[in-house]
């Protein structure tokens, strides 16, 4: 465990309570925040279509643990939980995310088939 | 009564079969089915007046003065609760009204088949007045078009006299607008003709605006446009009570009464607005005789005369003030016309103004008298003008002259109509021709509302210089054509009119002599008939907005000593006037009675003045709305409006960048930006 002066820089940060308190739902909020925002980030940055398809996965995924996290039991006890319908959502959205990948790759393969490359800046045909 | 109503259907079906013969002959109309068209045309005519006199008849059997106005109601369309229906009511005004009209109609109906032989001519009809190129215009003759026309103008006369709501008023009122548009234009290949025709359209339809506000504003003070329902109520009563009472809604029946009064203003050619008549006898002649002069022309009279009981002593001095403007401003162009249709037009139009003024004076009997008196001698000069042009082929007065000894028969008829017009007659006795006791009755009018209003002083010298100013062109017309030696070779071998344009003639001279009389013993005449339906209230009618408008009752005219003192000013005004005829006569004059410079000045360049500047100003004030706010206003904000958009979607259309990188920023950032503010407003 890292030992921080938390007298004086405690009050500056404003999460940095986190870091000294035990392993609860806000440690996983901020996982899946991470992953929220580094797929936002890839996806906005990269020209590359499966970078752009990983990109959405991840944020896919970082909902996926916010999910896990608010209806776990383990967490947050059994009283304050919805039962399974964190997990259940979450297998929704990984069954979705399947879909969408398949939908997302084929477009990918006949964007590939039509230009020659899968630069998502070359899809610039429909521009008004 | 539904006698009478079969009287328009009989004439509608007239104009209705027309149509449909023409149109199965395709191509050329032939002289034969022009023919058919003709008398098919007459015979419903005919059968029109043979109702209106069963109607009169049954009317005067009946006893008009029972019951002061009668209504039959008959409705066959009802739109929604606002009672829109087509209904008939007949009244003393409206029974007399249908038989005069039946009766000039049925006379030109048969006049017209021996004016029009030309356009009978199976190898048509050359028209020298239009060149079509260097050669005169030929084209096909089309008497069926005439009857047609002519027979749509009689249906919608008829259905105007006998129309029992406004509404209906106003419908059948466009429709005799239209068919007297449509027969001004009858040659609508000379360029006159066609621009009288435009001209009596427009003048009608601007004055016709205000007859539309006037039924609104009736409308809004009396809840109603029906002139009398079957429960006795109806809009006459209802603005009379309304009129006597002074209430609230007072002052809009005074707007209502100018509206109706702006419509007449049109129709019956008075003061701003007469100008369209005199244009309008570039149609044929017979149309002038039964359209422009007796009938159609009279419609703004037989208005007044309607809605009567709803007018206030205010809008009564009006109608008698322009009255009186209009029949000077007649009499005077009258007097310096150098064309024989020309003279009977102002004349026409100074004669009108005769009747709106005995209206607005409180002469109800006066004014529609004078009508039907009218009527009868004025379609008759002007059936002796079209005799005239007929034999001449010229209504220019310069050309005419000592016609007595080519036509005497036409000079007899037409010296009949020249005195009943001057009212001829000998005070004392009581006897005289028809203008005699029309004109009569419109001075003892004159001077018994001047005993009730000493300062309208001005209300009573107008009609007697009128007087003495028709007597003068009358006189002179009269001498112009038929006296002194002929001034043109046509003038000099012209020849007596056929017995077909005789026989009306003669018909409407017996009628113009003996219009006013009394039957012998019955002691029946027509101002007796129309005494007994008159609407004009027995007791003096003081204005509430203005006390100094008095519309003496009824019959104060009748009071001592006004019955002699009118007829010997209206005989000395008559007399004054002929006077002055012998002394231009004997002096040379007679041509060009006030000189050359004022008959350019008043008919030749105060006239089309006068014209050029109403138009004008109409035409400056249509500019300034058509400028500053429709195409300023109204056009720059859509104009502005339209090209915001534009901008805007131009610009907006910048960051459409067709990248998808682009959109998920834009995409983030519209989140983080609608979460701000969500945070915000829960914060």
């Amino acid at each position: 465990m890292l030992a921080l002066p938390s007298d004086t820089l405690l009050p500056l940060l404003p999460m940095a309570s986190l870091l000294t308190s035990p392993i609860g739902v806000a440690h996983y909020l901020v996982v899946g925040a991470v992953l929220f925002t580094a797929g936002i980030v890839c996806m906005a940055t990269k020209r590359n279509l499966l970078g752009v398809l990983m990109g959405v996965e991840l944020v896919l995924n970082g909902a996926n643990i916010n999910f896990v996290a608010i209806g776990s039991p383990y967490l947050r006890g059994d009283a304050a939980t919805l039962g399974l319908d964190g997990q259940l959502m979450a297998l929704f959205v990984i069954v979705l995310a399947a879909a969408e990948a398949a939908v997302a790759l084929a477009i990918a393969l006949n964007f590939y088939n039509t230009v020659g490359t899968i630069d998502v800046d070359r899809a610039s045909q429909l521009r008004g | 009564m539904l006698v009478a109503w079969l009287a328009p259907l009989a004439a509608f079906v007239a104009a209705a079969i027309v149509p449909t013969i023409e149109h199965r002959r395709r191509g050329r109309v032939s002289i034969a089915t022009a023919r058919a068209v003709a008398q098919v045309a007459t015979a419903c005519s005919v059968l029109s007046l043979g109702l209106a006199l069963v109607a009169l008849a049954a009317w005067v059997w009946r006893g008009s003065d029972q019951p002061p106005i009668v209504g039959d109601w008959f409705r066959f369309v009802r739109v929604g609760p606002l009672d829109l229906s087509a209904g008939y009511c007949l009244d003393t005004l409206s029974v007399v009204m249908t038989t005069v009209v039946t009766l000039v109609a049925t006379c030109v109906h048969v006049y017209a088949r021996g004016y029009f032989t030309e356009e009978m001519a199976p190898e048509g009809v050359v028209d020298s007045e239009v060149l079509s190129g260097t050669l005169p215009l030929q084209r096909e003759g089309r008497l069926h078009r005439f009857y047609q026309h002519l027979s749509l103008f009689l249906f919608s006369m008829l259905g105007l006299v006998l129309s029992g709501n406004l509404a209906m008023t106003f419908v059948f009122w466009e429709l005799v607008g239209l068919s007297s548009y449509l027969l001004i234009g009858f040659y609508y290949e000379r360029e006159a003709a066609a621009n009288a025709a435009s001209k009596a359209m427009l003048v009608n339809r601007l004055a016709d605006v205000g007859l539309l506000l006037g039924m609104i504003a009736l409308w809004n003070a009396t809840g109603g446009l029906v002139f009398i329902d079957g429960e006795g109520g109806g809009l006459l009563s209802a603005g009379q009570a309304l009129r006597e009472s002074g209430g609230a809604n007072y002052r809009m029946l005074c707007w209502a009464g100018l509206g109706l009064f702006c419509g007449c203003l049109g129709k019956s050619a008075q003061f701003p607005l007469w100008t369209w008549l005199p244009d309008a006898m570039q149609g044929p002649t017979p149309v002038s005789a039964l359209v422009h002069s007796a009938t159609m022309v009279a419609a703004g009279v037989f208005l007044i005369g309607r809605v009567y009981p709803l007018l206030t002593p205010e809008v009564l001095v009006i109608v008698a003030s322009v009255g009186a403007l209009t029949l000077l401003i007649g009499a005077v162009l009258a007097c310096a016309a150098a064309d024989f249709k020309r003279v009977l037009a102002f004349s026409t139009i100074s004669q009108l103004g005769y009747m709106m003024l005995a209206m607005g004076l409180g002469g109800w009997v006066a004014g529609i008298f004078h009508l039907m008196t009218h009527a009868m001698f004025k379609s008759l000069l002007f059936l002796a003008a079209g005799a005239v042009i007929h034999a001449t082929h010229s209504g220019d007065l310069a050309q005419l002259g000592g016609l007595r000894q080519r036509m005497p028969r036409t000079a007899w008829l037409t010296g009949i109509g020249v005195l009943a017009i001057m009212g001829a007659g000998i005070p004392g006795l009581g006897l005289g021709l028809s203008g005699f006791y029309s004109k009569d009755l419109i001075f003892e009018q004159a001077i018994g509302f001047y005993r009730a209003n000493s300062w309208a002083g001005w209300l009573l010298v107008a009609p007697t210089i009128g007087a003495a100013l028709t007597a003068f062109y009358m006189g002179r017309l009269w001498l112009l054509t038929f006296a002194g030696k002929p001034r043109s070779v046509a003038a000099a071998e012209a020849h007596e009119a056929a017995p077909t344009l005789l026989l009306p003639m003669l018909v409407l001279a017996a009628l113009a002599i003996s219009a006013g009389w009394t039957l012998p013993g019955l002691n029946a005449s027509l101002a007796a008939l129309l005494d007994a339906g008159s609407p004009a209230p027995h007791q003096l009618t003081v204005g509430t907005l203005w006390p100094e408008a008095v519309i003496p009752g009824a019959h104060d005219h009748h009071a001592p000593g006004i019955k002699l003192r009118a007829g010997l000013l209206a005989l000395g005004a008559t007399a004054a006037g002929l006077a002055l005829v012998g002394i231009s006569r004997l002096r040379g004059r007679l041509a060009n009675p006030l000189g050359a410079g004022v008959v350019q000045a008043l008919d030749l360049r105060t006239l089309p003045a006068i014209n050029r500047g109403f138009a004008t100003s109409v035409r400056s004030c249509g500019t300034f709305l058509a400028e500053a706010i429709d195409r300023w206003t109204i056009d720059n904000s859509l104009i502005g409006f339209t090209r915001g958009l534009w901008r805007g979607g131009v610009a907006l259309h910048r960051i459409e960048t067709g990248s998808l990188r682009h959109y998920i920023v834009f995409l983030v950032l519209g989140v983080v930006f609608l979460g701000s503010l969500a945070i915000l407003a829960v914060v």
